[in-house]
């Protein structure tokens, strides 16, 4: 991109765009956040805060030792583990027999 | 012994690595064989996972399907087409749809314009920016959808009606956003922005890193300012990149469910059904597969005319440029 000239202005300006569009996208997942860190009773209180009140893992400690969390978690993984697998592995055979000129038709 | 030493020598031509076929075929016979031994595994998924599931759905569609083992399904040729034009909430369903993707296509496209050229135009912290901004993106769409379903909240706690009474004094009591499809419809296209700006920043930010140095350097000399760069250089130049977003972005839009089915699950009474979640609920909810697979081939047809026409007009526009 080009040498637009830099002002002061401008680029205070721009920043405060970007800053404003930060907040904006990372206020929700710090709420998310605060919210994990706050117990049952003060997920609704109001008015809201950002900084729990009284700070507390026991979500966390429940959610670690929830029924079978070990088992869903081991799901998600052979999930992963075998897409991956077979999407890399099938893909890049399918690219590579592609790739003998003539042979096979390409997607324009 | 390596190929090198072997071809060193001239006794044989070093072996291709692909002969896996040691039958008597020309070099280009052999080729092609290989060629399609690499070729078999994925096409076998790609007939076994989607081109079989697809003719079945085709066949599904055309009649009053029945699950029961041993039930007679009565053919109905395109009846189910027929009554899916007839069906009020198929039309309201659809009409969901086009709104969402109006609303969050355009959305994602100016918000991620924006941002990729403001970020182009300053020098510190980019990188860390760019990785808030795409923090959204790489979340998953059931933990953002529960997450707006809390901020959204009709509780007068929710962050977002706590922000709007208490904060900025814009409304007097709280919204109940998620009550009202009206309201609940705004949390979704919020959802929908919010979740996708990252993604199209990150495209732009690729594309406008690859724009020729010499425009701008020929426009610096003849005068012209940021503003007039941006308009005929910077814009003119993306054309054909904001034409494949768009078109990406369209397809997305049409096909979102995970946060219709978390936020609101369609209610109340389907008002806020898009088509996929019209068409879970009449699947596994009704049970009516006939009619539900007849949905998925309409949709199916809109979304390649949709797309077929955006790509026409976007091209024309894109050769119509200097």
């Amino acid at each position: 991109m080009p040498n637009i000239r830099r002002t002061y202005l401008s680029q205070i300006l721009l920043y405060m765009l970007l800053l404003a569009g930060v907040i904006a996208t990372v206020l929700p997942f710090l709420y998310m956040i605060s919210t994990s860190l706050k117990g049952t009773v003060y997920a609704f209180e109001i008015p809201p805060r950002l900084i729990p009140y009284h700070p507390t893992l026991k979500n966390f400690i429940a959610a670690w030792t929830s029924n079978r969390f070990d088992r869903y978690f081991i799901n998600s993984l052979s999930v992963t583990v075998v897409t991956t697998a077979l999407v890399v592995g099938l893909g890049s055979m399918m690219a590579f027999a592609s790739s003998f000129r003539k042979l096979v038709i390409k997607p324009s | 012994m390596t190929l090198n030493t072997i071809a060193s020598r001239g006794q044989t031509r070093p072996r291709r690595f692909y002969n896996l076929f040691p039958l008597r075929l020309t070099r280009k016979g052999r080729n092609s064989l290989a060629a399609y031994a690499f070729l078999l595994p994925g096409m076998a998924f790609i007939l076994m996972w989607l081109a079989y599931p697809m003719v079945n759905a085709l066949r599904i569609s055309l009649y009053d399907w029945q699950l029961m083992p041993g039930a007679t399904s009565p053919f109905l040729g395109l009846g189910n087409y027929r009554a899916a034009l007839a069906d009020p909430i198929f039309w309201s369903s659809l009409a969901n749809t086009t709104r969402y993707a109006l609303v969050t296509v355009a959305g994602q496209l100016f918000f991620g314009l924006v941002v990729a050229l403001a970020l182009e135009g300053v020098r510190h912290a980019r990188v860390a920016m760019r990785v808030l901004y795409y923090l959204p993106v790489v979340t998953s769409w059931v933990v953002v959808s529960l997450l707006f379903e809390y901020l959204f909240n009709s509780n007068p706690a929710g962050l977002v009606n706590q922000a709007l009474v208490n904060t900025f004094h814009l409304v007097d009591k709280a919204i109940p956003w998620l009550n009202e499809p009206r309201t609940a419809f705004i949390a979704l296209y919020a959802l929908g922005i919010w979740k996708g700006v990252g993604w199209t920043m990150v495209i732009f930010l690729a594309a406008l890193q690859a724009l020729p140095e010499e425009c701008f350097a020929a426009a610096a000399i003849d005068g012209a300012d940021g503003k007039h760069m941006l308009i005929y250089i910077t814009l003119p130049l993306l054309a054909p990149t904001i034409a494949l977003v768009f078109v990406m972005l369209t397809i997305g839009a049409f096909q979102t469910y995970i946060p219709i089915a978390l936020i609101t699950g369609g209610g109340p009474i389907h008002r806020t059904d898009v088509m996929l979640s019209y068409m879970y609920s009449q699947a596994f909810t009704d049970l009516k597969f006939g009619y539900s697979a007849a949905l998925s081939f309409i949709l199916a047809g809109i979304v390649f005319a949709i797309s077929q026409a955006q790509l026409r007009l976007t091209r024309r526009e894109a050769h119509s440029l200097p």
